[in-house]
């Protein structure tokens, strides 16, 4: 978690990796950001992810699916916060870059 | 054994039977309780499984323990209960239905010869639902769903069950004054047990299809599906022989992993993705994991993936490899900064890759493979006049030498090292042979 970051990025899978080198240079170039990685989709760590969305505004949520888990967070989450989804189903990993790009917005 | 003798192990509280007048169900239930008496079991010994459907009704009325589950699964439910506690006797009260619904865990069970008993109560329908045909719904029937007469081929569960593997497997009717006996039989037996018990569903099957007593022995002849005990074979148990595998596996050296520790190092700065794309049969993936690896032994965080048809020996072969000093988080390759190109079906799979690359980058080709779409440097794969006579069978080591000397990410040593660290030793005498020549 970064303090002060109204974004946070949940991932989970090999996915989550990609999300670890995006927010690795987003922060180097001075970027607030948090990252929460999933490691139990089911049943869905409720409090954990609840506890997380203190002050966010922002959810991006990068998947290799049309966006599945994203509903689960769109479950939880305030209806103000701004829910993104970064999603491909080409076969072809997510890159650090599109996330980066959905966090730019 | 019980400790004291039990004249029954119906529950009595909850007689009587909720079945339909004249239904077979109730008769055999009291068989399974005369059984078990003339066993002389402990109800706490036994575990009465229950699929869906009106036989579901029965777990309430027996003393013994009960699990009740999903329509078709009481099988695995029962497979599963037997191999946590081998000591209970476990029981399958099952209908055709369930038979149909869960048919591959009737196989299974009977090819593994899994310790438990399954009683199938074969009334030749859906009867808890109104009548609908089943597996089992003789030829001709009418049924809600087969109004003018099934078309299918009958299942024969007992002969399905015997084809399969099962230890004991046997034909009855609710009617048979033995019933006690052959179910006795069957718990007995060390291994899949199956008695298909024929019955009569009063309120559906037998309304509609004049279908009594004497009807089902007679369609019983005519089918040629006799009573009595089909099969009875010596064939050890799932329980028995996956202990003794277990027991040998327990004796041997546990697995141990390869362990790629520093032995050299490298003054790599910034990650290099490099991308070698050849043919099936080529052996690309062994040399990029022959890369990754000596990368590994220089003290280098690397990931390595494959690309190749479902289908093996046939088209591309494409290796992927990230070399770092940090971490590879992210293991795809959008951009190579070098690709090796050794055969036409990989140049062709990797073209939307390397169209991507720029001056900066570089493309090694093998002969009749240049012109390649890009604005990357391009240079023939030139290797050692002593190694033109290994290009044919062994282009991909040598690539991988070749990349090794050209890139210098680690020493050359340390690709020699992943050779006799991770290839079988026939292989790795071959590869560090071809090697030589990049050292002369």
């Amino acid at each position: 978690m970064d303090n002060g970051s109204d974004t946070l990025i949940i991932s989970y899978g090999i996915s989550a990796r990609s999300m670890e080198a995006a927010v690795k240079e987003l922060r180097s170039n001075g970027n607030k950001v948090s990252a929460l990685t999933v490691y139990s989709l089911w049943p869905i760590p409720e409090k954990k992810i609840l506890s997380s969305l203190d002050g966010i505004k922002r959810i991006i949520i990068p998947e290799m699916n049309h966006g599945q888990y994203r509903h689960e967070i769109e479950r939880l989450a305030n209806e103000n916060v701004n829910i993104v989804g970064v999603n491909r189903v080409d076969t072809f990993l997510i890159t650090p870059e599109e996330i980066i790009k959905a966090y730019h917005g | 054994m019980a400790d004291k003798i039990f004249d029954t192990y119906i529950a009595e509280d909850n007689l009587p039977y909720e079945f339909c007048p004249g239904c077979s169900h109730g008769k055999v239930l009291g068989a399974i309780s005369n059984s078990l008496k003339q066993q002389g079991l402990d109800p706490s010994e036994v575990v009465i499984v229950t699929d869906i459907g009106c036989v579901g009704l029965s777990d309430k009325y027996f003393v013994t323990h009960a699990f009740h589950g999903l329509h078709g699964r009481a099988i695995t439910y029962a497979s599963g209960i037997k191999m946590q506690n081998p000591d209970l006797n476990v029981i399958v009260l099952i209908g055709d239905g369930g038979c149909g619904i869960g048919g591959h865990h009737l196989l299974n069970a009977a090819r593994l010869n899994t310790d438990i008993s399954v009683l199938v109560f074969n009334n030749f329908n859906f009867g808890m639902t109104g009548g609908q045909h089943s597996v089992t719904t003789p030829l001709d029937s009418i049924t809600p769903t087969t109004s003018l007469g099934s078309t299918d081929a009958p299942m024969d569960i007992a002969g399905t069950a015997k084809v399969n593997g099962g230890g004991f497997v046997a034909r009855a009717t609710a009617f048979d004054k033995d019933l006690p006996d052959l179910i006795e039989k069957a718990m007995r037996h060390g291994g899949f047990s199956l008695i298909d018990i024929w019955e009569l569903c009063t309120a559906y099957y037998v309304a509609r299809n004049d279908f009594g007593r004497k009807e089902m022995l007679s369609y019983m002849n005519g089918m040629e599906m006799e009573s009595g005990v089909l099969q009875k074979t010596d064939r050890p148990s799932f329980q028995t022989s996956y202990k003794g595998i277990q027991e040998q596996a327990s004796k041997q050296k546990p697995m141990s992993g390869l362990v790629l520790e520093t032995q050299f190092s490298s003054t790599l700065d910034k990650p290099i993705r490099i991308v070698l794309a050849g043919a099936a049969g080529q052996k690309v993936v062994s040399a990029g994991n022959l890369l990754a690896s000596a990368a590994t032994l220089s003290g280098l965080w690397t990931s390595r993936r494959a690309d190749f048809p479902i289908t093996i020996q046939t088209g591309f072969s494409v290796a992927e490899v990230v070399i770092s000093p940090e971490p590879v988080l992210y293991s795809g390759i959008v951009k190579p900064d070098v690709a090796a190109l050794i055969a036409p079906e990989g140049k062709a799979k990797i073209a939307r890759l390397t169209k991507t690359m720029k001056k900066s980058d570089t493309i090694y080709f093998a002969e009749g493979l240049g012109d390649v779409e890009s604005s990357a440097k391009q240079y023939p794969l030139e290797f050692p006049n002593s190694a033109q006579k290994d290009i044919r069978k062994n282009i991909s080591a040598l690539t991988a030498g070749y990349l090794a000397k050209q890139l210098k990410l680690f020493p050359f040593e340390a690709l020699k090292e992943a050779v006799r660290k991770i290839q079988k030793p026939k292989i790795a005498e071959i590869n560090l042979g071809i090697l030589t020549c990049f050292e002369d």
